[in-house]
């Protein structure tokens, strides 16, 4: 669906924005209509570690903004995103931290 | 004494050429003169005229919360001009825009060939950033023409089917051309007497009142920019069309066009809503992006 | 290294294919599913720690707008300035669903996240942390949520 990221260094902190596709729609559970389908896990890996380990539900937002930030982090290291919704879709990707 | 002479002669020559030419948007340059000033004196001080314009807040509130004066450029942020506390909620908004999905779309359906091989760039050859050269005058079929009416055109000549206007497809790509126009002034011109006639329709659908509350653009917009209705912060008539297309945070988040914003916000103050991209609405967006001649574009933006 | 159980939120409440992923203990929230279909705030907040008992104190950080523009999206802040807390979960009182979001800290992140949340309408919206030693601190907030006026 798309993971759309900024993701800087500064000293050794990484501070990573991330902005999700993602409808999040609380569907007839929030009094519309359809199936809710909204993003249930999402995690962050660096160097094999969880840096970032979320559980929303579908009272987060369309297209999920997150922010955060980490320690131990270097100019060109890879961060795993990863999210999975409650229908079981899921994606990942890549980013290279500047 | 004689070069001043020939010096003044020269200068009255060419200017007499350029006046001549100008003469179609005399009226006009006297209205948007007022206009601006008319907004700039209003949020110089509102403390000082408080009693005049903003009588529905106290002198505490405005020393606390709101932001002036405001520059000429600073109306480019609507109603979220003068507020502080809204101001920095959608600076929170707009650190990751929800918009920049938008754009991401419309720079890939800009990119993507029709089926004869073709791009957008074959109609618009200095490329996508000249949001700041709509809507214009042409003085061929004496129409006003919107942005969304060039991109239809293009695809349309390309033997495509044209999009629907308002939202969707139209407004991502459009979305994408105002992105990239970002910090482009605009320049509306009025090239001949049949665009002067244009521009006093959209001047008069301007202050035209609709509806069974009898309201017209200039009643809110003007009169009223600054004020609240319920919730919400009125926003000034000056720099109203430079953060288009719009992406509205309401009801899960929109992009809307000038024509779609204009058409609803008209059946919002309960009068008939009009048809997108007919001669109202058209000379309408005319009148009023010709108000804010030489700001500076900064589109798509996030608004309530 | 401590491994995590996964089991994600909603999966009872829609027929769905349930994937698990044993990566070792878990989540208060993939523990208790339950909590995310409490429909009171106390409710919720039982079901994910099993009990209502919070200290109200400065260790848990919430950060709102006192008015949200959009009750679609409003942004929060939630921090804390505990080392080694464990999680942290934000209820919204008057959602039909009040549990809305949950953390497991990690060694090396910063307790500080940001994101946007979807209010229905006036009310509380509460930050709880635990602590290392399982106490649980709040941090409430009333937001203000408005409908817009003019509409169109």
């Amino acid at each position: 669906m798309g993971i759309k990221a900024i993701a800087k260094v500064k000293h050794d902190v990484a501070t990573v924005k991330l902005l999700v596709r993602h409808p999040m729609s609380s569907g007839k559970l929030g009094g519309g209509k359809g199936e809710p389908k909204f993003i249930n896990h999402l995690t962050v890996k660096h160097g094999g570690r969880v840096v970032y380990d979320m559980y929303p539900t579908s009272a987060v937002s369309k297209n999920p903004y997150i922010k955060f930030a980490f320690k131990g982090a270097k100019k060109g290291d890879v961060i795993k995103v990863w999210w999975q919704d409650n229908t079981g879709a899921s994606e990942k990707k890549d980013i290279k931290l500047k | 004494m004689l070069k001043r002479l020939i010096k003044i002669a020269i200068i009255s020559m060419i200017s007499g050429s350029i006046v001549f030419a100008a003469n179609f948007n005399a009226q006009a340059e006297k209205d948007r003169k007022a206009f601006v000033n008319y907004f700039l004196k209003k949020f110089q001080d509102p403390v000082k005229n408080h009693a005049q314009y903003f009588p529905y807040v106290s002198v505490a509130e405005i020393k606390k919360d709101y932001r002036y004066p405001l520059s000429f450029q600073d109306f480019q942020d609507g109603s979220l001009a003068w507020y502080k506390p809204s101001r920095e909620q959608f600076a929170e908004l707009n650190e990751f825009p929800a918009y920049s999905l938008e754009v991401d779309d419309g720079e890939a359906l800009w990119n993507k060939p029709f089926a004869n091989g073709k791009t957008y760039s074959s109609c618009f050859p200095k490329g996508p950033g000249v949001r700041n050269d709509y809507p214009y005058f042409d003085t061929k079929t004496n129409e006003v023409v919107t942005i969304g009416q060039a991109v239809n055109a293009c695809r349309v000549k390309n033997g495509e089917k044209p999009y629907k206007y308002g939202k969707g497809k139209i407004a991502k790509v459009i979305a994408y051309m105002a992105f990239k126009s970002r910090g482009k002034k605009i320049h509306v011109t009025i090239p001949s007497m049949a665009a002067a006639k244009a521009y006093e329709h959209g001047k008069k659908e301007f202050y035209k009142q609709r509806g069974y509350l009898s309201l017209s653009c200039n009643e809110c917009h003007v009169k009223s920019a600054g004020k609240r209705l319920r919730a919400e912060s009125l926003s000034p008539a000056l720099g109203q069309t430079t953060e288009m297309p719009v992406y509205r945070v309401k009801g899960n988040g929109t992009l809307l066009t000038l024509q779609a914003r204009l058409a609803g916000c008209v059946k919002g103050t309960g009068a008939e809503k009009p048809k997108l991209q007919s001669k109202t609405l058209r000379d309408l967006s005319y009148f009023l992006t010709y108000m804010s001649n030489g700001m500076k574009l900064y589109g798509p933006d996030t608004r309530k | 290294m401590k491994r995590r159980k996964f089991l994600g939120l909603g999966f009872t409440s829609v027929a769905a294919v349930a994937t698990l992923q044993t990566l070792g203990s878990a989540s208060i929230l993939s523990d208790h599913p339950k909590a995310y279909d409490a429909t009171s705030a106390d409710a919720a907040l039982q079901g994910a720690y099993g009990t209502t008992n919070v200290v109200k104190d400065d260790k848990a950080v919430l950060k709102l707008p006192d008015i949200a523009e959009n009750g679609a999206a409003v942004p929060v802040t939630v921090s804390t300035s505990l080392s080694n807390a464990k999680n942290m979960t934000i209820i919204i009182d008057n959602n039909p669903r009040p549990l809305a979001a949950s953390w497991e800290l990690t060694e090396g992140t910063i307790p500080k996240f940001s994101t946007r949340i979807k209010m229905r309408k006036t009310g509380n919206v509460r930050l709880i942390v635990e602590d290392a030693n399982g106490k649980l601190h709040e941090a409430v907030k009333q937001v203000k949520v408005t409908v817009g006026g003019c509409g169109g």
